[in-house]
């Protein structure tokens, strides 16, 4: 019995050692609601840590950006700069939701344009960061008057083609959509090659024509965010009905290859390097990878996207812009964030990354010296449409609909009419527009 | 302090860890959940307001919540229908055959595999350029069975319910399997002295024997089929359009795609109540019989 009570008291005590131990521990500090608690000392020669997450699908641009903001040090001895990546935006886009929703954001986070309006309330306004002055693009993508990230790059979406294929079959390059229609029919009568490589199966690759397409044609800038203001936006007459009527007129050609909606975006890049598809529409960024599979460009031009319906009107050119940057209203350290910034954007360190990036610049006075770029620009007449994405009330709107241009381009593939589709988008919207 | 005090301590103790941690990952999270699923939170910014029962009633107006069901649905009956054929399978692995070791350790080998791994392995088989299933059906001369797996709508939910049975049937078959194990020999041996034929046998010995686990499989079927989610989500994304979402897809993209944490957290409650409910109304229709 007196074994059992003294094995009884060991255990007790153990127990009690346990939970004292479990519940003590580090004290939070008080309002741990963001950030990470990265500081090491106070006062003086403070010690900061600041985190910096992107997003890239190529592993050497990542490996750049890593090693390249660890050189801040140098600079700034008191601060270090860490880079958290993710291989996809998808991904990347999940972690850092369920991170706002747990305040616990990185202090400086890449963003896409379409993203900013939702992260609106975790960033903060970067208007006093002197580079924001130099940037071509930053006061376009402002939130209410406010720059809340700076983009870091712009690049035209692209269609991309093999010119051997074109000297094969004496094809020229279109400058509009019925020329278009007529080298992909051309291609497709030949049987050699498949005309368009497209990547069905992932929705996303669809996005240069059922996202795109709609915006362009509308000559207007503030295409989408207009869209919110407009009970039934979708029907026809409208700049979305006519480019899905021609974008149904290319997807009913037959000249995607045998199954669009089988083929992977990967597979369908695949097919394109390969050569045994002659075109497949993306933005400048396909140029790397293209590089790296075929092991150079002597095979490799591109056009802008020929939607106009004839030459009497000019032939804008889409320019995405892309890679923000901000800072999250949860960091401890805007201030050391924003001499961050205003380091990875001085002209020496932002054009090393342009060169990594392989994009065009978005800062005034650095230029991009990517050659394919150089050529493209020299040898094609265009006018710049730059992307804008829509507003808060288009995102609410488009949200509560769920609606995916994208997957709207797979039901397209799989044969769903333009009509279809314009009356239930019509019936939707309109309803939404009620509900708000 | 006496013993029996720390007898309780010691038992309050050794209980209060993993009884914090359930009520602390599961019960926490659960009444979360609740809560989310009557606000019009957007998963992002720090505030939220209630929204009452809006976000259940949206659930059942909207068609495309409707819609993923009824590939649930198609996954239900699917596996439902497969049921007979496990047993059977299960009865012939039961028999001495020559290798029935091998066979079943073979019939379970697709439950083992990662989901990921397998959700690739069929896209490749499905593939529509240089696919082996089409090229297979090409070779043996039966061009007009090709078809577009994946993309084409009405043939894409099928394919993926077949990718659901290869995975899972091979586990009911084991599980039926254990049963049929334990269902004892004399019986078998006393129907043959009475003149029992095979068929017999099977109806009134080896069913009522494996009724437990046909239970079991029922309800792994019903919680299987509603919750079906990495398939269609690696293998399509819910896709061509939304042809092949299910219920949990859906759920999954009204939260992180379109920012609806409210209407996902009801999704995800219904989820539960469906589950809850179907899993009674089957206890229900089986229970009362078999007890006697």
């Amino acid at each position: 019995m007196n074994r059992r009570k003294w094995a009884g008291w060991l255990l007790t005590c153990m127990l009690l050692v346990t939970v004292i131990a479990g519940c003590s521990g580090s004290n939070p500090p008080a309002a741990t609601s963001g950030g990470e608690e990265n500081t090491e000392s106070k006062g003086n020669g403070e010690k900061v840590a600041l985190k910096m997450a992107m997003w890239d699908s190529n592993n050497d641009f990542i490996t750049f950006v890593t090693e390249k903001v660890k050189e801040y040090s140098s600079v700034n001895p008191n601060v270090s700069v860490e880079v958290e990546s993710f291989k996809s935006d998808s991904d990347y886009l999940q972690a850092i939701k369920v991170r706002a929703g747990g305040g616990a954001l990185p202090d400086v986070m890449e963003l896409k344009p379409n993203w900013l309006a939702d992260f609106k309330d975790q960033l903060i306004p970067l208007d006093d960061v002197g580079v924001v002055a130099t940037n071509k693009y930053a006061k376009t993508y402002a939130i209410d008057g406010k720059v809340m990230a700076i983009p870091s790059v712009s690049f035209p979406e692209l269609v991309y083609y093999h010119p051997s294929i074109f000297e094969e079959l004496k094809l020229e390059v279109p400058t509009t959509w019925p020329q278009f229609l007529e080298v992909l029919t051309a291609i497709k009568e030949d049987g050699t090659y498949i005309p368009y490589a497209m990547g069905g199966k992932d929705a996303w690759p669809d996005y240069p024509f059922n996202e795109f397409l709609p915006h362009i044609l509308s000559d207007n800038e503030n295409y989408l965010s207009d869209l919110a203001k407009e009970d039934t936006p979708f029907g026809e007459g409208t700049p979305f009905y006519q480019a899905y009527q021609q974008i149904a007129e290319m997807y009913n050609a037959g000249v995607m290859g045998p199954d669009p909606l089988g083929v992977g975006a990967d597979q369908a890049n695949d097919l394109f390097i390969s050569k045994q598809a002659a075109i497949m529409a993306s933005g400048l960024w396909f140029v790397p990878t293209y590089q790296g599979k075929a092991g150079n460009l002597d095979d490799l031009a591109a056009f802008p996207m020929p939607y106009r319906p004839n030459e009497d009107s000019p032939l804008k050119l889409m320019m995405f812009t892309d890679h923000f940057y901000g800072i999250s209203s949860t960091s401890k350290h805007p201030e050391e964030a924003k001499a961050f910034m205003e380091w990875f954007y001085s002209p020496e360190v932002y054009k090393e990354y342009l060169n990594a990036a392989q994009l065009d610049s978005a800062f005034e006075g650095v230029e991009s010296e990517v050659p394919f770029l150089k050529s493209f620009y020299a040898e094609h007449q265009y006018e710049n449409f730059i992307y804008i994405p829509g507003d808060a009330a288009y995102t609410e709107l488009s949200n509560a609909i769920q609606l995916d241009v994208k997957a709207l381009g797979q039901e397209m593939m799989a044969g769903k009419s333009v009509d279809d589709i314009a009356k239930d988008l019509n019936a939707k919207w309109t309803e939404a527009r009620k509900n708000k | 302090m006496n013993y029996n005090l720390q007898k309780k301590l010691v038992i309050f103790g050794f209980l209060f860890i993993p009884v914090g941690l359930l009520m602390l990952f599961l019960l926490y999270p659960t009444l979360k959940l609740f809560q989310f699923s009557l606000t019009d939170w957007n998963g992002i910014s720090e505030s939220f307001s209630y929204v009452g029962l809006k976000n259940y009633l949206m659930a059942f107006r909207t068609e495309g919540v409707w819609d993923a069901l009824g590939n649930n649905l198609l996954y239900f009956i699917m596996h439902l229908v497969f049921i007979p054929v496990e047993i059977m399978v299960a009865v012939l692995l039961n028999q001495k055959l020559r290798a029935s070791r091998f066979f079943r350790s073979i019939v379970f080998m697709p439950y083992i595999l990662n989901g990921v791994a397998v959700a690739y392995i069929f896209s490749y088989l499905y593939n529509p350029i240089n696919g082996p299933l089409n090229a297979l059906l090409g070779a043996a001369g039966l061009e007009g069975l090709i078809q577009s797996w994946l993309s084409d709508p009405n043939v894409v939910n099928y394919s993926l319910v077949a990718v659901s049975l290869w995975r899972f049937s091979g586990f009911h078959v084991i599980l039926f399997l254990a049963g049929l194990q334990s269902v004892p020999q004399d019986l078998y041996e006393a129907a043959t002295i009475d003149g029992a034929n095979g068929w017999h046998k099977f109806r009134y010995i080896t069913v009522p024997g494996i009724r437990r686990v046909i239970e079991i499989v029922l309800f792994l079927n019903v919680r299987g089929a509603l919750q079906v989610f990495d398939i269609p989500f690696l293998m399509t994304q819910g896709g061509p359009g939304t042809s092949s979402s299910t219920f949990t897809v859906y759920t999954i993209q009204a939260a992180f795609k379109y920012n609806n944490y409210g209407l996902a957290s009801s999704l995800a409650v219904m989820l539960m109540l469906m589950i809850i409910a179907f899993s009674m109304l089957q206890s229900k229709l089986l229970g009362g019989k078999g007890e006697e």
